[in-house]
């Protein structure tokens, strides 16, 4: 109304100029001449703002954000490094080079492109960093008022399971997630095809206590399938909110049921403590079974401080791996060699206390992960079935809105296992000071 | 030992940047375009009897006010709407915090029509009608055999999400609707509009003409008066709020505190608003 109110006031200075001149001229145009002169630039300009507006809602639709996270790296340990003996800070953020104990690099730059209309949404999100573009996200998603909070979401996205998948990389307190999600969920998103009932703020109180998703993925990550068959992966979700008090409890339940096809006549399974050879595997499907539970509780009312939370999180099952490694597939072709199955245990326990005043967070976490819970210590004969545990601590400086600063230290304890240099604890500790900028 | 070097110098670093920035003493208020006047009154009072405290308002809507707070730009948050799920979920990953919700007056939904239409009262069912666009003419409710110019909110306003929410039940505006960037603005265009309809809160509507309000054909309509509200019969009543991202301290709290004081409910009454008690 603003502009519409100063393009009037124009006009009229503009239209009482020409009349000055046109009196000057001695060529007078009569009042009603006038005014119809003036509604009718008045009625133009009006459909040219409506126009204008048309436009400008349009592009209100397509949302834009990303954020940048720089980072120093550094190991605490020299004695391994350049020496070939085991790398260090996979966990964290990447191995480092073997002759360097520091690295300064670009962890995550993500661009997300967002189109939101009333009822579907499709985004977007690739991650630019200086090895290369990769696709983080590409997806659609499906809903309607009426449809009480359920909705259809497809493409490549974070698989429902467990609490720390879907939480942001920008949001998280800590550098990186738990070891045992980087294991189970490399790259966190998976291809498939979900319904989610995320229960929106017209539905009864009741019936904004659950959430749930549930889909079918291909199981190989954002890669190209090289199978036909297809995961189920969902997470049952409990949000209670105790609004009275500040708190919050949320929860949820996760299960993966999935497989590979096993390329190689031979599996290898644990028989007590000892790896046995199962023939005739050929082609056949091998388990692969998960088992979550999450809880996430928050609370506000802190005097001074703000608030915190503590969150927690334990996933067993069956992992079909590899001799030297126990991660998921995340390539575009099938892998031909024996298929190690593991049961494995993992969990992780984490506070965050808010000291709103400074703008800051104290952060603590512990991190375990055993990928092979029918052996240990000196039985242990492979990188691939020791446990680790990993203990963090950081600060996390908010700069303002955009910016945020975080010194991270992650104290990082191997099993004392049966094969060097691992037969005691390795000096592979992590520092890292990350400054990330968001939009 | 030149990693501990390196962590002493981070944690000296992080510490005396976030102590250079803290301890504020000025208070930061955005949010409600309906409640921005309020918000101005309230200010102007306390920091008449409290030189010292600098209040800032500022408006945007009720969605802008809770980015701000999310975003840690606003000390406190007006909305007109309670706050959306999903914005909590925001303000408990960054805070831990559902947030404090302060409920500090009430505020009847006014339509506003222009004054020489003869329209006076509707149903909340003609209402959702007319914003989503099946009922067109004002002939179908009783008015001119005119089409119904509708004047509405931008989405950003709090006023827009509680109305598409209670009076439409969630449903879609009309797309016919001409959205507006506050609500001086929505009776600014139905005082010069005789077809216009338009909604806002109570305070703002003292140039047009009030529609009288009826539940259904069978119930009587009501005007957005004090009387009305206060005994519950206006049907379009909502309470306006202020958040915060947890409970107050300091001169925050005080400043709260004398907003729910009988001194700071009398600003409410001046400025054409409900007292919540």
């Amino acid at each position: 109304m603003k502009i519409k109110n100063l393009l009037i006031v124009a006009l009229m200075i503009w239209s009482s100029a020409i009349a000055q001149n046109d009196s000057v001229a001695g060529n007078s145009i009569s009042e009603a001449e006038k005014i119809t002169q003036l509604e009718d630039k008045l009625k133009g300009l009006e459909e040219s703002y409506l126009e204008t507006k048309g436009d400008v809602n349009k592009l209100k639709k397509i949302k834009v954000s990303g954020y940048v996270q720089a980072q120093l790296r550094v190991a605490t340990d020299t004695s391994g490094i350049g020496k070939g003996k085991y790398k260090i800070g996979k966990f964290q953020g990447g191995d480092l080079a073997s002759d360097s104990r520091s690295v300064l690099q670009i962890r995550r730059g993500r661009i997300k492109v967002a189109y939101e209309n009333s009822y579907s949404q499709m985004a977007v999100q690739l991650d630019c960093i200086p090895k290369g573009v990769s696709i983080k996200d590409a997806y659609m998603r499906f809903s309607a008022p009426w449809l009480y909070g359920f909705g259809i979401k497809a493409g490549v996205y974070d698989r429902p399971f467990g609490f720390e998948i879907s939480y942001s990389s920008s949001s998280r307190e800590s550098p990186e997630r738990s070891r045992m999600f980087q294991t189970l969920f490399p790259g966190e998103r998976d291809m498939g095809a979900s319904i989610e009932y995320i229960p929106n703020d017209n539905l009864p109180s009741w019936a904004q206590l659950f959430n749930l998703k549930l889909g079918r993925f291909a199981g190989n990550g954002i890669n190209d399938e090289f199978d036909d068959i297809r995961d189920w992966i969902g997470r049952f979700g409990l949000s209670i909110p105790l609004n009275s008090i500040n708190m919050a409890i949320d929860a949820g339940f996760s299960g993966y049921a999935g497989a590979i096809r096993s390329l190689n006549d031979t599996l290898k399974e644990m028989s007590d403590t000892l790896w046995v050879s199962r023939l005739g595997k050929k082609n056949k499907e091998i388990d692969r079974q998960y088992f979550g539970g999450d809880m996430q509780i928050y609370y506000g009312n802190i005097p001074v401080l703000g608030g915190m939370s503590l969150r927690g999180e334990v996933i067993g099952g069956q992992q079909p791996g590899r001799a030297s490694s126990n991660e998921s597939p995340k390539s575009s072709a099938a892998d031909a060699s024996m298929i190690y199955v593991r049961n494995f245990i993992g969990f992780y326990t984490m506070a965050v206390l808010n000291i709103d005043p400074l703008k800051c967070q104290l952060v603590g976490k512990y991190d375990f992960f055993d990928p092979n819970i029918e052996i240990e210590k000196t039985g242990v004969k492979s990188l691939a079935d020791a446990s680790f545990k990993t203990l963090g601590l950081g600060l996390v400086y908010h700069w303002d809105e955009n910016v945020k600063i975080m010194a991270y230290f992650d104290k990082i304890t191997n099993e004392e296992i049966g094969i060097d240099p691992y037969k005691k604890d390795i000096n592979d500790n992590v520092f890292t000071l990350r400054i990330q900028y968001k939009f | 030992m030149k990693i501990k070097k390196i962590i002493m110098i981070s944690g000296v670093l992080v510490s005396a940047a976030a102590l250079a920035f803290a301890a504020s003493t000025s208070i930061t208020v955005k949010g409600s375009d309906t409640m921005v006047i309020l918000a101005q009154r309230w200010a102007e009072e306390y920091m008449k009897s409290n030189p010292n405290t600098s209040i800032q308002v500022t408006g945007g809507g009720s969605g802008t006010g809770i980015s701000a707070l999310i975003n840690g730009t606003t000390d406190i948050c007006n909305a007109s709407r309670p706050m959306k799920g999903s914005e909590r979920d925001k303000l408990k990953q960054r805070y831990s915090s559902l947030g404090v919700e302060i409920k500090t007056a009430k505020d009847g939904i006014s339509l506003y029509l222009n004054a020489d239409n003869p329209v006076s009262e509707l149903t909340l069912e003609q209402i959702k009608g007319i914003y989503t666009g099946m009922i067109t003419s004002w002939k179908d409710v009783g008015g001119n055999d005119s089409k119904i110019i509708v004047y509405g909110r931008d989405n950003s306003s709090g006023t827009y999400v509680y109305f598409r929410d209670v009076i439409l039940k969630g449903q879609d505006y009309t797309g016919n609707i001409q959205s507006m960037p506050g609500t001086a603005a929505v009776v600014n265009a139905v005082e010069k509009d005789a077809n216009g309809i338009g909604y806002g809160g109570a305070a703002y509507g003292n140039r047009i003409k009030y529609v009288k309000v009826k539940v259904d054909q069978n119930t009587p309509g009501y005007d957005p008066t004090l009387e009305n509200i206060k005994a519950g019969k206006y049907p379009i009543t909502r309470y306006l709020y202020m958040y915060l991202k947890s409970k107050p301290a300091g001169e925050l709290k005080k400043y709260i505190d004398w907003i729910l004081s009988d001194e700071g409910q009398a600003v409410v009454s001046k400025v054409g608003y409900f007292p919540i008690r």
